[in-house]
């Protein structure tokens, strides 16, 4: 009875929500207000069980990658958009499709799971699969440091009742397959030595000092040999594969090997390498994070900074040193001293420096010797000057922007539906 | 021409945060003036350094300070350094480094190199957010603190007296406090990073490292001056944020 309600009250709360441009999170805030085990009665007894994403950077795309590969298999999956990776995110995700009685029909879930979120979602949820993609630099003010990161990631390892997938290139991850139980598979995701010398960033791990290797982790199952631009080769059980990324860079690679190790456990005889790689590669590219907005009639491409590694990923994705820039950072990120971390090499100059974190950047800049052309702190003004310059000829203009202002940027653009982008 | 030698200690092992923002500063406050700045990176299995003119630590994971304790490697240049004057700044866990003893929630109690005669303890909770220092001659300090820990500083002065924001001291401290000063010694958790954010501190210890090779500090040219407007920017609007919009940074 009370889950029925919570259905019928979350999807009535959610087309309000979307009428209006709200919150996406709302709707299943709600549904989980009426219904507290609204998650565990939909997801509780999925024939194949659910799967757990996490780790710092790369669990949106990997979660597609592997999405798209059950799916390209015939697999009934359910899944999270990006970024909803919280469990009112997924409850609101769980509104859109499920049926009244509040059970999911599919075969599988694959959850994109928030790294702290995770820890009471595994407990509600016991994934029967875990991957376990990487531990960076993420998020400081909330997250403290990379050992409490670590801690809550063994959490979630310990809850996978089948299955550990886990990147053997990054010594956090590695070590947490390291300590697995005997009664848990573990699958290992890696990258050849020719591929980590050729990639000037490398895997951006964490530096935590890691125990020192007791038990062997197993041989990789899938490895990416080499990265040229938006393709990788792997190896995929021995036999090379190739396919096309949805942006250049290792980073990409990995998540999609991680996803193709993850594919083949969950299927078994029935998984095709050509079949996953297929599916994979034809996934929409992604440019910075994704996405290209329209801003009265001017294309602007959203530079997305979250943490370091994503930032750095992103900037290195634009492949051009962009003529028209906006540098946008708000209170969304409490401490932006991690911007001395990043390579600023792809930009010559800033036209607008915005936010109330403007003034950082803005000396960030001036030690890089980055000319800034003005410093706005208030955003309406910044970005009112910012479209008014004119338009550049390289391609859409660029905002490196925080997830709060890219969201107040994409209001005051006129879009409605917040669970887009990112 | 001056050649002034930065020794970044523990680079790859400590400085999680932007830590190298504050070489980056004190590199360039050095070259804009006409000096000539030389940063080593030195860490766990290298070579111990001549005696650098300037050292700075950064900060990171409390199992990455162990790991650079328990390797026991650079604690006895550090303390001679010291000892001889050599400015010396450790930022979060690198201010841990310094300390006499550092004691773990868990009860461990391991010694840290000894420069500075401070205990570091686990604290039950967690300092997250932006500072703001009294007034002084030289204006105010700001920054970002981010730690889990209670400095006991003995007797030792603070790197700074705070107006806004928590300390690192006991929490019913009044006023609250931030770090240790010993000598030529500066212990902080404040981020931002501190020396582009708080350029006096960059300055002092620039000019304490040029004293002891018989030179002073140039004047401040035009890029040190447009660096340090937008700083004073960015500390005026944690001042504005922490509720003393106005105030003079
Ligand atoms: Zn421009």
């Amino acid at each position: 009875m009370r889950i029925r309600l919570a259905v019928l009250v979350g999807r009535a709360v959610r087309v309000i929500a979307r009428l209006r441009g709200g919150g996406s999170a709302i709707p299943g805030n709600i549904a989980l207000r009426i219904a507290p085990r609204f998650l565990e009665h939909a997801l509780g007894s999925l024939p194949l069980g659910v799967v757990f994403v996490t780790g710092s950077n790369g669990k949106s795309t990997t979660t597609h990658m592997l999405v798209a590969a059950l799916r390209a298999h015939g697999m009934r999956v359910f899944t999270n958009p990006s970024g909803a990776n919280l469990p009112q995110g997924i409850a609101s995700a769980l509104l859109a499709t499920v049926p009244l009685d509040g059970r999911v029909r599919d075969d599988i879930a694959v959850l994109e799971v928030d790294e702290a979120y995770g820890v009471g979602l595994s407990r509600r949820l016991t994934p029967s699969d875990v991957l376990l993609l990487n531990l960076q630099i993420d998020q400081l003010n909330r997250f403290h440091e990379p050992d409490r990161v670590y801690g809550m990631l063994a959490t979630m390892r310990d809850a996978a009742t089948r299955r550990v997938i886990v990147n053997g290139a990054d010594p956090n991850t590695a070590e947490l397959g390291r300590g697995a139980r005997p009664d848990q598979e573990v699958v290992v995701v890696g990258v050849s030595e020719a591929a980590l010398a050729a990639s000037p960033r490398g895997v951006a791990a964490a530096p935590r000092a890691t125990a020192a290797p007791g038990a062997a982790l197993p041989a990789a199952v899938v490895e990416v040999l080499s990265v040229d631009g938006a393709r990788a080769e792997l190896a995929v059980d021995g036999e090379r594969a190739s396919l096309a990324l949805p942006a250049r860079g290792l980073h990409y690679a990995v998540d999609a090997a991680a996803a193709i190790a993850t594919a083949r456990s969950l299927l078994g005889d029935r998984f095709d390498t050509a079949t996953a790689t297929g599916a994979i590669s034809d996934l929409a590219p992604v440019y910075g994070r994704g996405e290209v907005i329209d801003a009265r009639g001017q294309q602007v491409e959203l530079v997305m900074m979250k943490n370091p590694p994503s930032l750095q990923l992103n900037l290195d994705a634009l492949g051009r040193v962009p003529q028209r820039v906006m540098v946008a950072v708000d209170e969304g990120t409490p401490d932006p001293s991690w911007i001395y971390d990043t390579d600023l090499s792809t930009l010559d100059h800033v036209d607008v420096v915005t936010g109330t974190k403007a003034w950082q950047w803005a000396t960030r800049l001036a030690y890089e010797g980055i000319p800034v052309g003005a410093v706005i702190e208030d955003f309406d003004e910044a970005v009112d000057a910012f479209l008014a310059l004119p338009a550049p000829e390289d391609g859409p203009k660029v905002a490196v922007i925080n997830y709060e202002l890219m969201m107040a940027l994409r209001l005051r653009m006129g879009y409605l539906d917040l669970e887009g982008g990112a | 021409m001056t050649t002034v030698r930065i020794l970044h200690l523990f680079a790859r092992e400590l400085g999680i945060n932007g830590d190298r923002g504050n070489v980056l500063a004190l590199d360039r406050r050095l070259t804009w003036r006409g000096l000539r700045a030389q940063v080593d990176e030195v860490g766990v299995g290298d070579r111990a350094p001549a005696e650098p003119h300037l050292v700075h630590i950064g900060s990171g994971p409390r199992s990455a300070l162990e790991a650079v304790l328990a390797s026991g490697e650079h604690g006895s240049a550090l303390r001679d350094w010291a000892a001889a004057g050599v400015p010396i700044i450790g930022v979060g866990a690198g201010f841990h480094l310094l300390s006499e003893r550092i004691v773990s929630a868990d009860g461990a109690d391991r010694p840290g190199v000894g420069v500075l005669p401070i205990v570091i303890r686990d604290a039950p909770g967690r300092v997250v957010g932006e500072v703001l220092g009294a007034a002084t001659p030289a204006g105010r300090l700001a920054g970002f603190v981010n730690h889990g820990v209670e400095v006991d500083r003995r007797s030792l002065a603070p790197f700074a007296v705070l107006e806004r924001g928590r300390g690192d001291g006991p929490r019913e401290e009044e006023p609250a406090l931030d770090g240790a000063r010993s000598g030529s010694v500066i212990g902080t958790h404040l981020g931002g990073p501190v020396l582009p954010m708080n350029p006096t501190v960059a300055d002092e210890l620039l000019g304490a490292a040029l004293a002891r090779l018989g030179a002073a500090l140039p004047e401040a040219d035009d890029r040190t001056l447009l660096a340090d407007e937008r700083a004073r920017q960015a500390r005026a609007a944690i001042a504005g944020r922490l509720g003393r919009a106005g105030l003079a940074v």
